[in-house]
């Protein structure tokens, strides 16, 4: 089965996709920061903080619903900046300090009334 | 209201009569350690949490007709169900098939006309009356019409469900609640429709957890990287209340928040891009993005009592667990259930506006992330805490007037807990 590239202009952060871009949930994000270095993290944080701007003008370009699967894995990979921040930009290390490791924690999302 | 450093010890009555809170605790601020720990005084804890009013959820979770959700009281080995019938409204009942006493409902929450044991296939009307029990005729001492699933209290106020465990409650939820019951009725909760919820088992007696959700005092410095930036102002660093009320059992107090906090876009660009494209629930400061069209808490006036300009929102701690925390841009509950006298559940929700971009949503996935990692260095000190004071080395605690809010918890918890133990807790007289 072949992985859909990130879009031309995000060719970027392909390194990262593969790691981020199969993620679907908080749980898994957080779980992969508390495993990873932190150069690991800020090559990460490096290559993408300063474009969220663009990342989210592009994504928020396309309708409401599903993106296709290049945008999708996009987004997915982007949204792994939210542990990368607290790791890079708050704590300066990949884990809360006194939490086990690994953490294990859902965060469940919903949403009342019509989506 | 009270100024940070008065304490006052004043009646609240849970049903029992009006009896005032262990007088030590709240005037010198001094409480025996062996409350966190004490068998005894956990199993009159549990007494007291199967007659008393539980907060279980919100309306909005139950909006629709066989809508449902479960709610666990562990203490009690009580589970819940509370759900919305057509015809008799929201309901609450024990999720226990009558047949044998199975577990009828195993998830947290649906959707259902009908709710069928997995067990034998007995199968129950929302209103809780038995429809159909395979090979009835074989039943000769269950009569359907005659059978309901057990009853349990539920009532609302401002949206949120109450359930009460005693078959014959001491209070309705409005005496519970008292003048509360008259508070935040048209706020707009439901205007934060999207809400993020987590739960963890703790290893620390759940008193523990309320109290550190009841005061600020520690987050400058377990929270020095994570949240002390946002919610401490320069004036006012060891968080004191800006005006906190003793209503009962309950308590209501008024919190800061920094007004001077802005994100440096070098340093934190990520968490800059979060706060510039959602408004962090808490935060009152201009560089929040309009929100204009939500409604907002910062007006109504069951809130921010003592007009403190900086206002970083109200927390309504309601015995016997549970704060609702409102604020400026969106609003939380957070808890902390007894499972064992060294055991606990925490339960936290979050509430957000509903996203309207994908941006959005990233910024409230960013605003996840830290909030969970503030309840995240909570939890795993408790746990430690639990340890020290298990272990008997202190004889007693202490709380400062800026721990105002847990002088008044424990003393209220306390000679709740005398009481059920028959001690001689101190009694208003009558008036």
């Amino acid at each position: 089965m072949s992985i859909t590239k990130l879009p031309d202009q995000f060719s970027a952060l392909e390194p990262f996709a593969e790691k981020w871009g199969r993620l679907e949930t908080a749980s898994e994000r957080y779980l992969l920061r508390q495993s990873l270095t932190m150069d690991e993290l800020r090559t990460f944080h490096d290559a993408a903080a300063n474009r969220l701007d663009e990342i989210f003008t592009y994504l928020d370009s396309f309708p409401d619903g599903d993106l296709p699967e290049a945008e999708a894995r996009l987004y997915r990979t982007v949204m792994g900046l939210s542990e990368v921040m607290q790791a890079v930009e708050i704590f300066g290390a990949p884990r809360v300090k006194n939490a086990p490791y690994p953490h294990h924690i859902d965060t469940i999302w919903t949403h009342s009334g019509s989506e | 209201m009270r100024s940070f450093d008065e304490p006052l010890l004043s009646p609240f009555d849970i049903g029992f009569g009006p009896t005032l809170p262990k007088r030590e605790v709240v005037e010198n601020g001094i409480a025996q350690a062996n409350v966190y720990f004490s068998p005894e005084r956990f199993a009159a804890e549990r007494e007291i949490f199967s007659k008393v009013w539980l907060f279980a959820g919100r309306v909005e979770e139950v909006a629709q007709p066989g809508d449902w959700f479960v709610k666990d009281v562990e203490i009690c080995d009580a589970s819940v169900i509370i759900v919305n019938d057509r015809s008799e409204g929201i309901k609450a009942f024990h999720n226990v098939c009558l047949h044998r006493g199975m577990k009828l409902l195993w998830e947290p929450r649906g959707h259902n006309g009908l709710f069928t044991c997995p067990y034998h296939a007995w199968s129950f009307a929302t209103d809780g009356t038995l429809k159909a029990l395979p090979d009835e005729e074989n039943f000769p001492q269950v009569c359907k019409r005659e059978q309901k699933l057990k009853p349990v209290s539920v009532d609302s106020w401002a949206g949120f469900l109450f359930i009460n465990l005693d078959p014959h409650p001491q209070q309705t939820l409005e005496q519970f609640l008292g003048p509360i019951s008259n508070k935040l009725i048209d706020a707009p909760f439901d205007a934060y429709p999207r809400s993020a919820s987590l739960t963890s088992p703790m290893d620390a007696n759940w008193k523990l957890g309320n109290e550190a959700s009841g005061e600020g005092y520690h987050v400058s410095s377990l929270h020095r990287k994570s949240a002390k930036g946002w919610a401490l102002p320069e004036d006012n660093p060891h968080s004191h209340s800006l005006g906190w009320e003793q209503v009962g059992p309950h308590l209501i107090t008024t919190l800061p928040s920094n007004p001077d906090f802005t994100v440096d876009l070098t340093a934190r660009p990520i968490q800059a891009f979060a706060f510039m494209n959602q408004a962090q629930i808490t935060s009152n400061s201009d560089d929040a993005p309009d929100q204009e069209a939500q409604p907002s808490f910062s007006d109504h006036p069951d809130l921010n009592r003592p007009k403190a300009k900086n206002w970083g929102g109200d927390g309504f701690f309601l015995f016997p667990t549970g704060q609702i925390g409102v604020f400026p841009n969106g609003w939380w509950f957070n808890s902390y259930w007894p499972v064992a006298v060294d055991k606990s559940r925490w339960y936290a929700r979050w509430y957000f506006c509903a996203p309207k971009t994908r941006r959005q949503r990233f910024a409230q996935e960013c605003m996840m992330a830290m909030y969970r990692d503030v309840l995240t260095e909570d939890n795993f000190s408790i746990n430690g805490q639990h340890q020290g004071l298990a272990s008997g080395a202190l004889e007693q605690v202490y709380f400062g007037y800026p721990e105002i809010l847990l002088r008044h918890m424990s003393g209220i918890m306390q000679a709740a807990v005398d009481n059920r133990l028959g001690g001689e807790p101190e009694r208003l007289a009558a008036e």
